[in-house]
């Protein structure tokens, strides 16, 4: 019979020394591209476990934060700390895993399971455990019957697949995905939210996403234009873009852009009921853009007068 | 542990797969290393063993030199042209930046990227020899002189294949390391003729490359059977150059892979 370490719990909860250190930290975080400001100011704590969307328009910023947790870009002032070490030190890079949002970044003129024992071996693993840890991913996300083919067969679906099973080839503690779903088929997609889904309080998961499907899966959701606007939680007025065919959503305001795009207003207590509604349309809906509203009451009035006599937001 | 698996995934996995996966390249690549030596050996007979013998001044053939010359050589000018067009291969396929995500310190990651490297041009190195042997070159080898002078030439080309992934690394397209290695290595690096034939402003540009002291050492050690003591010049010249390669190799790998990481140039190409 296991015998319990009372020891141990007692020096969890009293020993000095013993911190529980936020899983990523972004103090007052600077980036700039030339004259480009990427992000600015950024102020963002993540805790162990938690799940975050990082939601906002293209050019946000969102990748930026990314790539400046996972230690390949440094910030221009400010820190970014992984369990409280500078992301860019291989002590904190071995906790995170990362994928990008391309159909590059993998060899495609080797097999699969060449390709994670590889980026497996980068972190430590030995072949044989990276082998194990390979055959087991790709079990995991549908890919065993063509772990030992060319990637260069696979398709994008496939390859989105593989590139997140390359992510967690080190069962890393923190995985930054961007845009993990974006550019595969409905099947492709429920298997990576499935497996998201399943990581949910085990790890900690900072996605860039436009995904409603994606989004939904969030503790929280941040609005991000090169510096925070807010987490959604606090906020009023939620106006979404989408692209797409958009059936009827009872009780949603709705402007039609005449684009194939259109802009849904939620009050902040329906956003979840949105972006659920939104997640179980499968199909070519995209958020494009989410928008926000600062959440001072008068101010909301003030919108929601102006939406009325305007019948938009800031896109029409 | 840890070494072994990472060597293994950047010799068979990165480099011996993915180059046998095109194997019209790999004929191409035995091809172009079997080619020279007959041309040479060639070029030899045609002008007359005497006067090449005299050429080179020394008591083999003109074909010895030259083989030695273009075995060895393989490891200064595509060794270096490997490792910047890995870093370049990287880059375009988009898994530079995985490999930087991952826990490996630029030094490590350059060295690994580098094996590869030496591997195939260790192939080609015997190949070369092979033919040279086939061709009527009698070997008289030093074991322990060519040991020496190999490990210094190599950690020469250690400090090169720095310089030129650093570079690579920065400007991306065209690497002006990898091209003066590649090309100007013919003329200038005692390879098919020797040195002493050369106006004294290129002899001065030839003496700053180890190439030129690696080869010198490396016949008298494999043709001559030399041992250490006739080959102080070669050794004390050979050292310091790898010094000031490796150092230089060593601030420019740094330089580059902080700029990269300031600038947010890792996933560009």
């Amino acid at each position: 019979m296991p015998h319990y370490n009372y020891q141990l719990e007692k020096d969890l909860y009293t020993q000095p020394d013993i911190e529980f250190m936020p899983a990523v930290e972004f103090a007052n975080v600077t980036k700039r591209f030339n004259k480009i400001v990427a992000v600015e100011n950024i102020n963002l704590t993540v805790n162990d476990g938690e799940v975050i969307a990082l939601v906002g328009p293209n050019g946000a910023g969102k990748t930026t934060l990314l790539r400046m947790a996972a230690g390949v870009l440094l910030p221009d002032s400010g820190k970014v700390l992984i369990y409280g070490i500078d992301a860019h030190r291989a002590e904190a890079k071995r906790h995170v895993g990362f994928m990008t949002p391309m159909d590059r970044g993998v060899y495609w003129r080797i097999s699969a399971l060449d390709n994670l024992v590889f980026f497996g071996t980068l972190y430590g693993l030995s072949v044989k455990e990276a082998r194990r840890r390979g055959l087991e991913l790709l079990r995991e996300f549908g890919l065993a019957e063509r772990a030992n083919d060319w990637v260069a067969t696979y398709s994008t679906g496939m390859m989105r697949r593989l590139e997140l099973a390359r992510a967690m080839m080190h069962d890393p503690d923190i995985l930054l995905l961007d845009e993990p779903t974006s550019g595969i088929d409905v099947d492709g997609k429920r298997i990576i939210l499935d497996h998201i889904r399943r990581l949910k309080g085990r790890k900690t998961i900072i996605m860039a996403s436009h995904d409603p499907q994606e989004i939904e899966l969030a503790d929280r959701v941040i609005y991000l234009n090169r510096n925070i606007v807010n987490t959604l939680p606090t906020l009023k007025i939620v106006k979404v873009l989408v692209k797409g065919t958009l059936p009827p959503l009872d009780g949603f305001r709705i402007t039609d852009l005449g684009d194939g795009s259109y802009v849904i207003y939620a009050s902040i207590d329906r956003f979840n009921d949105l972006i659920k509604k939104l997640a179980s349309m499968d199909g070519g809906l995209r958020v494009i853009d989410l928008n926000v509203e600062v959440a001072f009451a008068e101010r909301n009035a003030r919108i929601e007068e102006r939406m009325n006599r305007r019948g938009g937001g800031p896109w029409v | 542990m840890g070494l072994a698996a990472k060597l293994y995934s950047f010799v068979v996995i990165r480099g011996f797969k993915v180059w046998v996966s095109y194997k019209t390249q790999v004929a191409l690549n035995f091809i172009s290393w079997t080619i020279p030596v007959f041309l040479y050996y060639f070029i030899g007979l045609t002008f007359g063993a005497s006067k090449m013998s005299m050429a080179i001044a020394s008591n083999y053939s003109y074909t010895a030199f030259a083989t030695v010359g273009i075995a060895f050589q393989g490891y200064f000018s595509s060794a270096v042209a490997t490792l910047a067009g890995r870093i370049r291969n990287e880059e375009l396929i988009g898994t530079l930046e995985y490999q930087m995500a991952a826990p490996l310190k630029p030094m490590s990651l350059m060295f690994y990227s580098t094996v590869w490297g030496f591997v195939i041009n260790s192939i080609s190195t015997v190949t070369v020899l092979a033919i040279g042997y086939g061709l009527g070159i009698k070997y008289i080898i030093n074991p322990l002189s060519t040991f020496v002078v190999l490990l210094l030439y190599m950690v020469s080309i250690i400090g090169l294949n720095l310089i030129s992934g650093a570079v690579v690394l920065i400007v991306k397209q065209g690497n002006p390391v990898a091209l003066f290695t590649s090309v100007a290595t013919n003329i200038l690096g005692n390879v098919v003729f020797p040195v002493s034939i050369l106006p004294t402003w290129l002899k001065d540009m030839s003496y700053a490359l180890s190439l030129t002291w690696a080869l010198d050492g490396l016949r008298k050690a494999m043709l001559s059977g030399d041992g250490l003591s006739s080959m102080v010049n070669d050794l004390v010249v050979l050292t310091i150059l790898s010094v000031i390669y490796i150092i230089l190799g060593i601030w420019l790998t740094n330089y580059a892979f902080k700029k990269i990481l300031e600038q947010g140039t890792v996933h560009m190409y």
